[in-house]
């Protein structure tokens, strides 16, 4: 991404970003001038979308060549010319994929959590350059931008291949170990997120709620300060009823949390956790008015 | 150097502006909500947390080092094909490789490009005692370093949701009872805001590892 990309990135507006400095806004128009108004929802919105337009964390990619194909590529070379055995898994494969639907390929393309697929590495690519006679050895050294270990992958194989297809073979083995060992590990990793995803969402639901219940007793709060919100001057009638000043910067944290923190974890969907934050949060707010302004 | 400027500009500049609206209306409040996550982001930025980034940067190493072996299954190739990748470490291969070039022993070459970093010679040191015979060696420790991370990874992740979400709940109560009028309930989201930025950036990179 170039430096220009990026600043746009920052500088679009985030439709949440939008609702929330709009909240500010119409806090903010009966304490200050109009240009007080304008530069401070301004600067709130950048805030905002620098938040808000920050990359969520996903699963990440798949491995550009699958582990099923290294094997049965590692089985099918001790008996065939690398080419061959190439062409053939490639065939299995396919004629397999054909069978389960044909959503998964052997270059990690297709699938829709993979993300993407370096440009210039296709199967059509490789397989036009085996057919035109080219030698396996010479069109894997031909990929580049392969990304993490996976960047390994071409070269090595290639001076295997031009060593000996038996090393070739013993080395992919390996190479699936240490692919099988990384799996193990992830999903680990993703039992435990799985497991802190659902404690975040308890846990932002909770904190909405709260908020809610803090924003309708804020009579109570501020009558410690001795402000003009208390309690006593006002009468119970009106300081708790519907306080748009406490109730819009209130939400705002409330949804603010829910949205963000949810970039940091894969399982949580931000938009949808934030608006049921916000539906919670509405849902608690009005329940107290209309239950505890019923017996006031 | 110049998007992360430009990143630094489009962030700083409207915080500054808001900081700038907000000190005029309430000074105290203002100066301590905002000044006090600013700290705590500065003094993570500079402590740079040495055990996470130890961490880290051990297992990114172990894992580079695995991987090569098993396919190549020699330190020397390894090495050659770790320099052309794009890593943090790239830097450290690239001295190795020139050091097995004027015919020092790969093991010991490797020992000495990370020699200034106390985290990774200590644990190459151990591993290439000659015990480097296989490929399963490297993945043994590799794996048990990455656990590690792993659960790092689970007990940050906890403490930063509920942080994350009890924290707005106790500032909410202080700024109400510290008598803050209520447009300015608003510096609570700055101060989620000026938290997040610092903690995205630092749990990613951890995140990332294993993906």
């Amino acid at each position: 991404m170039d430096k220009r990309s990026t600043l746009l990135t920052l500088l679009r507006p985030h439709p949440l970003g939008i609702v929330l400095a709009a909240g500010l806004v119409l806090t903010l128009q009966e304490h200050c001038e109009f240009v007080e108004v304008l530069a401070a929802g301004t600067a709130y919105l950048l805030l905002l979308n620098s938040a808000f337009n920050l990359d969520k964390f996903s699963l990440g990619e798949r491995e550009v060549l699958t582990t099923s194909f290294l094997l049965s590529f590692a089985k099918t070379l001790g008996r065939t010319s690398p080419e061959a055995a190439f062409l053939r898994v490639l065939g299995a494969e396919k004629r397999l994929e054909t069978g389960l639907g044909g959503s998964k390929s052997v270059f990690g393309s297709g699938s829709r959590n993979c993300s993407k697929v370096p440009s210039g590495y296709t199967v059509a690519e490789v397989l036009r350059q085996i057919r035109d006679g080219v030698p396996l050895t010479v069109s894997l050294k031909r990929i580049r931008g392969l990304r993490g270990t996976d960047a390994l992958l071409p070269d090595l194989l290639s001076d295997l291949l031009s060593f000996s297809s038996e090393e070739t073979s013993k080395r992919i083995c390996n190479y699936v170990k240490y692919r099988q060992e990384k799996e193990r590990l992830k999903s680990s990793l993703s039992l435990k997120l799985a497991v802190v995803s659902l404690r975040f969402k308890v846990l932002t639901l909770i904190c909405s709620s709260s908020m809610a219940v803090i924003a309708f007793a804020s009579p109570i709060f501020y009558s410690m300060a001795g402000l003009r919100w208390t309690v006593i001057p006002l009468g119970y009638q009106t300081a708790f009823s519907f306080n748009a000043e406490i109730f819009l910067p209130s939400l705002s944290a409330a949804v603010f949390s829910a949205y963000a923190y949810s970039k940091l974890l894969p399982d949580v969907s931000g938009l949808r956790l934030s608006i049921a934050s916000a539906s919670l949060f509405f849902a608690t707010e009005v329940a107290l008015l209309l239950v505890i302004g019923w017996h006031i | 150097m110049m998007k992360k400027y430009l990143k630094a500009l489009a962030i700083v500049a409207p915080t500054l502006s808001l900081i700038l609206f907000m000190l005029i209306r309430n000074i105290t409040i203002s100066t301590i909500i905002i000044g006090a996550p600013l700290l705590s982001i500065f003094y993570l930025k500079r402590a740079r947390n040495p055990s996470v980034r130890t961490l880290l940067l051990v297992t990114h190493v172990m894992e580079l080092l695995a991987a090569a072996y098993a396919l190549s299954g020699s330190l020397k190739q390894s090495i050659s094909q770790l320099c052309r990748i794009e890593s943090p470490v790239s830097g450290q291969f690239r001295s190795a490789l020139l050091r097995i070039r004027s015919g020092v022993d790969p093991a010991e070459s490797l020992k000495a490009a990370f020699q200034g970093n106390p985290w990774c010679s200590e644990w190459l040191e151990s591993l290439l005692k000659g015990s480097v015979s296989d490929a399963q060696d490297l993945f043994s420790a590799w794996s048990a370093k990455a656990e590690e991370v792993i659960l790092k990874v689970d007990d940050l992740l906890s403490f930063v949701i509920v942080f994350s979400t009890i924290l707005p709940v106790i500032f909410l109560i202080i700024l109400m009872v510290s008598g803050v009028e209520p447009p300015l309930i608003y510096l609570l989201v700055v101060f989620q805001l000026a938290l997040f930025q610092g903690v995205y950036h630092w749990i990613k990179g951890l995140l990332s590892l294993l993906y």
